[in-house]
């Protein structure tokens, strides 16, 4: 027997000591490396046939191959021991253990109903419109039939912004309201004005469970040719169907706001609301815009009619959700948002 | 405004419960607010009843006994009261009236006398304290009636809010005009019985027309000043107003009966028995009844005689001519003032007044004369004296009644629905307006009560309103498609928040209100909401606080909201902040986040940012717990998404590792520029696999590793490329840098 011949059985038998003793799939991969890898001594071995007498070459190289294989075939059994004794530990994990999770954030509610509130109204055909936070008297009041001797401005208790006024639109506030979006997209464009615009307001209240100086509201405005009552109604229904329940029922009350005539107030009655005990609630307002809104923006005399509407998103979600302060959506609680 | 139930029955008739009247209002446009039911306190046995003899007591000084008539029988009473005279009507208290004092009355023997009852006091009743002895009441109090219906109790108050537009609706006659137009049912209006004797000696002098069109006065000469009878000083509790005495009750009253605001000076005391309405003079001083100071300026509008301001013209009489209790005439102001004026002057001297309040919303100018008619009667009636002959009325120019004219297509138009004319018309007419001419359009002249019909729109909301809104039907809208420029904000907005959902941030709302910032509110509400928000942190930081303070430690927020410069240039801004572990989800994982964290996130959203970092220590100080990274930056407008393909390669690439032993100080942004500068054309990607320190890495080093992958397009790499590729970067390296390359 020649020195390689002697030193291929050592090394099988070698291999198969320590194969008997590997007890882990990474250890097993350094052992099959060690013996029949690429650099592997059996492997060197099969390497190192071309230098034996010719005479040798078959019965050594018989020998080498032989023992390649039978390791190989060991290693794969040994392999598939060890992976079908994991997977047997594995189906003895504790699957009531909590799973690993990659947890979503949450948007703000009152986001949710915005956004919601733009899908619903894009589906009418409907473009979503913005406009600054800072308003000036002009478009926040006066081109919406507002003029500072108006009592309709005691309803609005209104913050004053610090800068030096405006020469033509006079001083500076925080919009009490989103209309001025409805006048600077009709300054912006001619009719058909199809456009709905969320946004955050101000008012001069004392911060309570029911007041907060800073809130959101949604304007919608649809000015054509010949847009009726009947028109607003049926938006303005199709819109709170789709926003909480088919089963809602609208009810429109006449009302009085300065940039509509006729206006109205509008109140919902859902099975959601009557299980809290309550049989309408008062939602909105809304109305015909008035001709001298109309005139204000330039649009040419009785050529157009139209509709707009706005209504508040903390009272929508408090009704809504039961919610009972109106603090909670700028405390920002995460077992709060969490709900939403 | 308040009013009652049985009060406005006085005006018209109607068969409505309490809470269909409020729900019938409701749909007129009257917003109800709260109906109050008033639970009757006094005793139902007791009754209206007649004194009709009395005599003294046969057995006692004190006590006198009476005959009295309760309207069913005769009875007779042992009284101790000294106040009445025959023929006066009094409460009486049946035998078994269980009393507010606690005992109940039975027929006995006072004396030896016999007594069926007990004639009471204001007090016994458990009303205000009146004079002393027995509660008299008005002579034509019905002899028999309820007291407790009488007087009012069981009576039902509303509570409305009125909207600007209609000052007529804050009166008693307002809103039975209201209630007469639903029914149907005629409205009606007390009579007014004047007798008039001796001459109206005052003289009015109006200077400024613009400021006041018209001007009355009525003098009533020889009241006495004392209490108002019962039921009106229970009708003005039930509304909220506080009774003084009779005569300036009466104004009060009239006032809300009305809707019409009248004054009553001490005519006495009006130096020089002229009536001067001007300006005030600069500087002029003025203490209005209330017992308020004030400084006057020449924009506002006063009521004087010869030498001062008697009153400020529409909103408060004043201290120096009010009705006290040794007024003996009375000088009757029913003016009409221009409504802005009014305002303004309310505005600035902070002075309201019921009176202001309906002056500056519109008073109706020919209505006046009726209130001024009604208070002078009842001022008569109630405070005795004479009402002097005719009524002193300036008046700047002839009335002239507004035509409206409003085309009958248009209410179609704007309704969308056709509403006939005649139902129109009968609407009009039903609202007390009178058609002057009709056609394709119906002209109306509009009675002087309604101040607010000015225009066709006014009268279309007319119809709406009294026609039925729910006969509108809902109509869907006629397809148009419209997009506007911020359509794409708006969108991308929502995409935003949208990565950091998925992040697992939660979305923030703060005020944008705070103490400090630059740009400054004027009329802030409190001190801590007086400038506009310059950054989102300090809100988020303070939403931290709130949850941490809460047990809850781990935290993503952010928050997508309007900031302010001092010049008031708006910014849409986005912030982000977190603290505590990193995987709130992953149970088993207790790593807290860092800056790379944040750094993280913003790479997801293609934004930059500078990041700020609360270390621990720090942050235990502020009231949290763990270390803090926060960022702001300016959302950017929405930019056109372009997308590009790239075809997907088609040769296998080759990957080799370079692991480098640097000084600590030596960032891996260095190597990734060095490997950039290099430029290999094989170079595929390069990605940072490991940082490791400790041995066999000496002390102030760190080891890095790096995995790189090279390819080339067009055909398979060979190793030998690949090789030379990996060492010519590998050069590049150390010559940028100072390392030691680990071969391995």
């Amino acid at each position: 027997m020649s020195e390689l011949e002697q030193q291929l059985q050592t090394l099988r038998v070698e291999a198969e000591t320590a194969l008997a003793g590997c007890a882990d799939l990474a250890a097993l991969t350094q052992l099959k490396a060690k013996y029949i890898g690429t650099h592997g001594a059996v492997t060197a071995v099969l390497k190192a046939l071309g230098r034996l007498p010719k005479e040798d070459k078959p019965r050594v190289g018989k020998l080498a191959n032989e023992v390649k294989n039978t390791l190989a075939t060991a290693f794969a059994a040994r392999q598939e021991e060890l992976e079908s004794h994991i997977s047997h530990l594995q189906s003895q994990m504790d699957t009531t253990l909590p799973g690993r999770r990659h947890r979503l954030g949450r948007l703000h509610p009152l986001t949710q109903i915005f956004e919601e509130t733009v899908r619903i109204f894009r589906r009418m055909g409907f473009a979503v419109e913005d406009g600054p936070e800072i308003e000036d008297e002009w478009h926040c009041f006066d081109a919406l039939n507002t003029p500072s001797d108006h009592p309709a401005r005691d309803i609005q208790d209104t913050l004053y912004v610090d800068l030096p006024p405006h020469a033509k639109y006079g001083r500076y506030l925080l919009r009490t309201h989103t209309s001025p979006v409805q006048i600077r997209t009709m300054l912006r464009h001619q009719p058909p004005v199809r456009i709905i615009a969320p946004g955050r307001v101000f008012r001069r209240d004392n911060p309570d469970a029911t007041h907060s100086p800073t809130f959101h509201q949604i304007e919608g405005l649809y000015v054509d040719r010949n847009v009726s009552v009947a028109d607003l109604k049926g938006t303005v229904e199709f819109f709170f169907k789709q926003l909480l329940s088919p089963d809602t029922q609208v009810r429109f009350r006449p009302h009085f706001f300065p940039y509509t005539e006729p206006s109205f107030e509008i109140d919902l009655s859902t099975p959601h609301f009557r299980a809290r005990g309550k049989e309408w609630i008062e939602i909105a307002g809304c109305g015909m815009v008035d001709p001298h809104v109309f005139k204000a923006v330039g649009y040419p005399d009785d050529a157009y009619t139209g509709w707009a509407f706005g209504f508040g998103i903390e009272r929508l979600a408090m009704v809504q959700y039961g919610i009972t302060d109106i603090r909670l959506f700028t405390e920002n609680d995460v077992r709060f948002l969490e709900q939403f | 405004m308040k009013f009652t139930y049985n009060w406005l029955k006085q005006y018209v008739d109607f068969e409505w419960s309490p809470s269909e009247l409020a729900e019938k209002l409701t749909d007129a446009g009257i917003e109800v607010e709260d109906v109050q039911s008033l639970g009757g306190k006094i005793p139902e046995q007791v009754v209206i009843a007649q004194i009709l003899s009395s005599e003294k007591h046969p057995n006692a000084d004190k006590l006198s006994v009476c005959r009295v008539n309760d309207g069913t029988m005769e009875r007779q009473i042992v009284c101790g009261a000294k106040n009445y005279k025959v023929g006066d009507k009094v409460p009486l208290a049946l035998p078994g009236t269980a009393m507010a004092a606690g005992f109940t009355i039975k027929e006995s023997k006072l004396r030896g006398v016999v007594s069926q009852g007990m004639m009471c006091s204001a007090e016994e009743l458990g009303l205000p304290k009146g004079e002393d002895g027995l509660l008299i009441l008005p002579a034509d109090a019905p002899v028999g009636k309820k007291f407790a219906e009488y007087i009012g109790l069981g009576d039902t108050v509303f509570d409305i809010e009125v909207t600007p537009n209609r000052p007529d609706w804050l009166s008693m006659i307002g809103i039975a005009r209201e209630v007469s137009a639903l029914t149907g049912n005629p409205l009606k209006l007390p009579e007014i019985a004047i007798t008039e004797s001796g001459a109206n000696d005052v003289t009015v002098k109006v200077e400024t027309p613009e400021l006041c069109p018209r001007y009355t006065a009525r003098l009533i000469r020889g009241v006495k000043i004392g209490p108002p009878p019962a039921w009106m000083k229970s009708l003005l509790d039930k509304v909220g107003m506080r009774s003084i005495n009779n005569v300036v009750d009466v104004t009060n009253y009239v006032l809300l009966e009305s809707g019409h605001p009248l004054h009553a000076f001490d005519y006495n005391l009006i130096r020089g028995r002229q009536v001067i309405v001007r300006r005030a003079v600069n500087g002029e001083r003025y203490e209005a009844i209330d017992g308020s100071q004030h400084e006057l300026s020449a924009e506002m509008l006063v009521i004087a005689d010869t030498e001062r301001a008697v009153a400020l013209a529409g909103i408060m009489g004043g201290k120096n001519s009010e009705i006290s209790d040794a007024t003996t005439d009375v000088l009757l102001e029913a003016a009409h003032f221009h409504p802005p004026n009014i305002r303004k002057t309310s505005k600035k001297l902070g002075l309201v007044s019921d009176s202001s309040y309906r002056f500056e919303r519109g008073t109706d100018i020919e209505g006046l004369v009726w209130a001024s008619n009604r208070a002078a009667a009842l001022i008569q009636q109630l405070a005795g004296g004479q009402v002097a002959t005719g009524i002193v009325d300036v008046l700047a120019k002839p009335i002239e009644r507004r035509r409206v004219t409003c085309r009958y297509a248009q209410v179609n138009r704007l309704l969308g629905i056709e509403v006939p004319p005649a139902t129109v018309k009968k609407i009009f007419v039903g609202l007390g307006l009178n058609v002057v001419s009709d056609g394709e359009a119906v002209t109306v002249e509009v009675p002087s009560f309604r101040v607010d019909l000015e225009r066709e729109a006014d009268l279309i909301e007319e119809v709406c309103r009294i026609h039925g809104v729910e006969k509108v039907p809902a109509k869907m809208l006629p397809a148009v498609a419209q997009v506007s420029e911020f359509d794409a904000q708006w969108d991308y907005r929502a995409r935003v928040r949208q990565v950091l959902t998925a992040l697992g941030f939660h979305e923030a709302l703060n005020q944008t209100m705070v103490a400090e910032a630059p740009l400054r509110l004027q009329n802030p509400l409190t001190s801590d909401m007086g400038a506009l928000r310059a950054s989102l942190l300090p809100g988020l930081l303070q939403n931290l606080r709130t949850n941490v303070s809460r047990h809850q430690f781990d935290l993503k927020l952010f928050e997508i909201g309007r900031v302010f410069a001092v010049d008031g240039t708006e910014k849409l801004h986005l912030g982000l902040a977190m603290t505590g572990r990193r995987t709130t989800g992953d149970w088993q994982r207790t790593e807290k986040v860092d800056y790379l964290d944040l750094k993280g996130v913003l790479e997801e959203l293609g934004l930059t940012a500078e990041i700020q970092t609360i270390p621990a220590v720090q942050a235990r100080k502020m009231d949290l717990r763990d270390e803090v990274v926060l960022a702001e930056l300016e959302l950017p407008a929405a930019q056109p998404v372009e997308k590009h393909y790239r075809e997907l390669p088609k040769f296998p690439a080759i990957q080799r590792d370079m692991a480098l032993i640097v000084d600590e100080a030596v960032p891996h942004g260095a190597i990734m520029d060095a490997i950039a500068a290099a430029q290999n054309k094989h170079l595929e990607r390069v990605e940072l696999f490991d940082i490791f320190r400790g041995d066999p890495v000496p002390p102030g080093k760190k080891s890095l590793a790096y995995s790189l992958t090279f390819r080339a397009a067009d055909r398979t790499l060979t190793d030998a490329e690949a090789n030379a590729a990996h060492e010519q970067l590998k050069r590049a390296v150390q010559r940028a840098v100072q390392c030691e390359i680990r071969e391995g």
